[in-house]
């Protein structure tokens, strides 16, 4: 299948609009092509931990065998299955097909709120793994609007903030860095955001991004920005605007 | 026999021609084809075509880099048509050009220290996504931009950025040049991002889109002709500070839909209804 077939046919898949032979099409061509495009590659490596967790799925019986001993409580430890991204992207796409059927069974015989809150959590944890995905691709345009999917959310976890804050600091697009702050900002009660934010006053070379970390600093009343704010005043090399800036913004957290 | 003989080096070369003043190489019009272009020429003309192939053209005939200068030098009358052979890669493609193609990303890396002045115009297809960087910080260049169906993706340091007829999405920084951008139609749901933090950015949008809209300045101000439905929850996730921020706006044209975002520091903001 060619590469542009393949994209059109993986947006539609992730919009949740492609046909049963489409996406057996699309699962055909992640899996045959023998120079699969870089780009393709997380999306590939999400079919196959799909496809594994379904043959996991598949191999459960329900049917009571016979000659089975007699079943005894089992102590284990608990341990984490899914400690890669990508098994937990798969993990996701697995909760979003329970999703997708839970919503039919709603549908057929209605359901308790808390059932509907699990299925709605379900999804958004669809949605950040998704969204962490894009945050990855090659296209600025496409990191931004992963950055737009993480503002939606009301909680992050960890893992997206970390994400976040990656990208934040080493993208090589200043646009894309800038988006990365706004959604940032949104979990301003993370301690890591704020410093991240405070540093950033320094670290960064963006005078738009630096600006906007000055109104973000003041917005979260972050005093601890003060010692930076203050270098930021006087480093010589710093544009005038922002030099006002930091001066306006210590004036507010004062 | 001896045409397919030619075909064959032709197709075992990826397309090469060398003319005196036109260099092309073939290269798939689809969205997975790159062009990426970081080149401090003075003038730069980039046109989107529909076509499996991407032409450069110069105004100057005959040139080429030299390996020990690094700078141009004539081909002679008796060498007419054919291409200068160098030590190193300085000039692969005889019009003052270092070009590399890798699988279906095609980049132009350097160009000859004399042919900065000279003017560049590219033809390239126009569903690819193309890319452009500044290598040199002294240059003050022109990119004109236009007739692209793909993304574009822009960081220049003090050059001008002219988009016309651009479908998006657009994700451009000019540090301190202004970015005049008309669009022709608009990708759906493909955020656009355009930053200038010296300059000004002019903006013309089709009338009949719909679109989320951001607008932020600190020194400059704001004009339009659009009727801009503001968001009143606009302060959820952007600080809007009193006397911290010159300008701040936050709404929806059409009823909303594809994000806009237009940032400025020391320059103002034109946003215009296109036809």
């Amino acid at each position: 299948m060619k590469p542009d077939k393949i994209s059109a046919l993986l947006e539609k898949y992730y919009a949740g609009e492609t046909s049963i032979e489409e996406e057996r099409e699309l699962r055909m061509a992640l899996k045959s092509m023998d120079q699969l495009p870089e780009k393709f590659k997380p999306d590939a490596e999400i079919f196959a931990m799909m496809d594994a967790l379904s043959a996991e799925t598949s191999d459960l019986s329900f049917e009571p065998e016979t000659n089975a001993p007699a079943i005894v409580p089992l102590v284990h430890e608990k341990t984490n299955h899914f400690t890669s991204w990508t098994l937990r992207i798969a993990a996701g796409f697995a909760l979003l097909i329970v999703g997708v059927f839970a919503g039919w069974m709603i549908g057929q015989r209605g359901t308790s709120e808390t059932e509907v809150a699990e299925l709605r959590q379900d999804i958004d944890e669809v949605k950040q793994m998704m969204a962490l995905v894009q945050l990855r691709k090659a296209s600025a345009s496409e990191r931004i609007m992963a950055t737009y999917e993480f503002k939606k959310m009301d909680t992050a976890s960890d893992e997206i903030l970390d994400a976040l804050i990656y990208t934040f600091n080493n993208d090589n697009n200043p646009n894309v860095k800038n988006a990365a702050a706004d959604a940032l900002y949104k979990f301003g009660n993370h301690d890591k955001v704020r410093k991240t934010f405070i540093d950033g006053l320094t670290e960064q070379t963006d005078p738009v991004l630096q600006i906007k970390l000055i109104d973000m600093l003041v917005g979260l009343d972050e005093k601890r920005a003060l010692p930076k704010l203050q270098e930021v005043m006087q480093e010589e090399t710093q544009m005038a605007v922002v030099k006002q800036k930091a001066a306006q913004g210590m004036v507010r957290l004062l | 026999m001896k045409k397919l003989a030619v075909s064959l080096m032709m197709v075992m070369t990826g397309y090469i021609v060398f003319a005196q003043n036109e260099y092309k190489t073939a290269l798939k019009n689809n969205p997975d084809s790159q062009i990426e272009i970081q080149i401090g020429s003075q003038n730069v003309d980039i046109r989107g075509h529909d076509k499996d192939e991407i032409i450069i053209q110069t105004e100057f005939k005959g040139e080429y880099i030299d390996d020990a200068s690094g700078t141009m030098k004539q081909v002679p009358d008796r060498a007419s048509g054919l291409k200068p052979i160098t030590v190193s890669p300085a000039d692969n493609t005889g019009i003052g050009l270092v070009v590399n193609k890798e699988g279906n990303t095609f980049s132009v890396l350097k160009i000859s220290q004399n042919a900065v002045e000279k003017k560049y115009i590219f033809y390239i297809p126009n569903k690819a996504k193309l890319m452009v960087m500044d290598i040199n910080a002294q240059v003050n260049t022109t990119y004109t931009i236009s007739a692209m169906m793909g993304e574009v993706e822009v960081n220049v340091l003090n050059s001008q950025l002219k988009f016309s007829d651009i479908s998006g999405p657009v994700v451009a920084n000019s540090t301190n040049g202004n970015v005049e951008i008309v669009y022709g139609k608009v990708t759906p749901n493909k955020p656009n991002s355009i930053v200038s933090v010296n300059g000004y950015v002019d903006m013309t949008i089709p009338k009949d889109v719909s679109i989320d809209i951001e607008l932020n300045t600190v020194n400059g101000e704001a004009y339009t002709d659009w009727d801009i439905q503001t968001d009143k929850d606009a302060t959820r996730n952007v600080p809007v500070i009193p006397n911290m921020n010159m300008f701040h706006l936050k709404g929806t044209i059409n009823g909303g839909g594809t994000p806009f975002t237009i940032q400025s520091v020391n320059g103002d903001i034109y946003l215009r209804k296109g036809k």
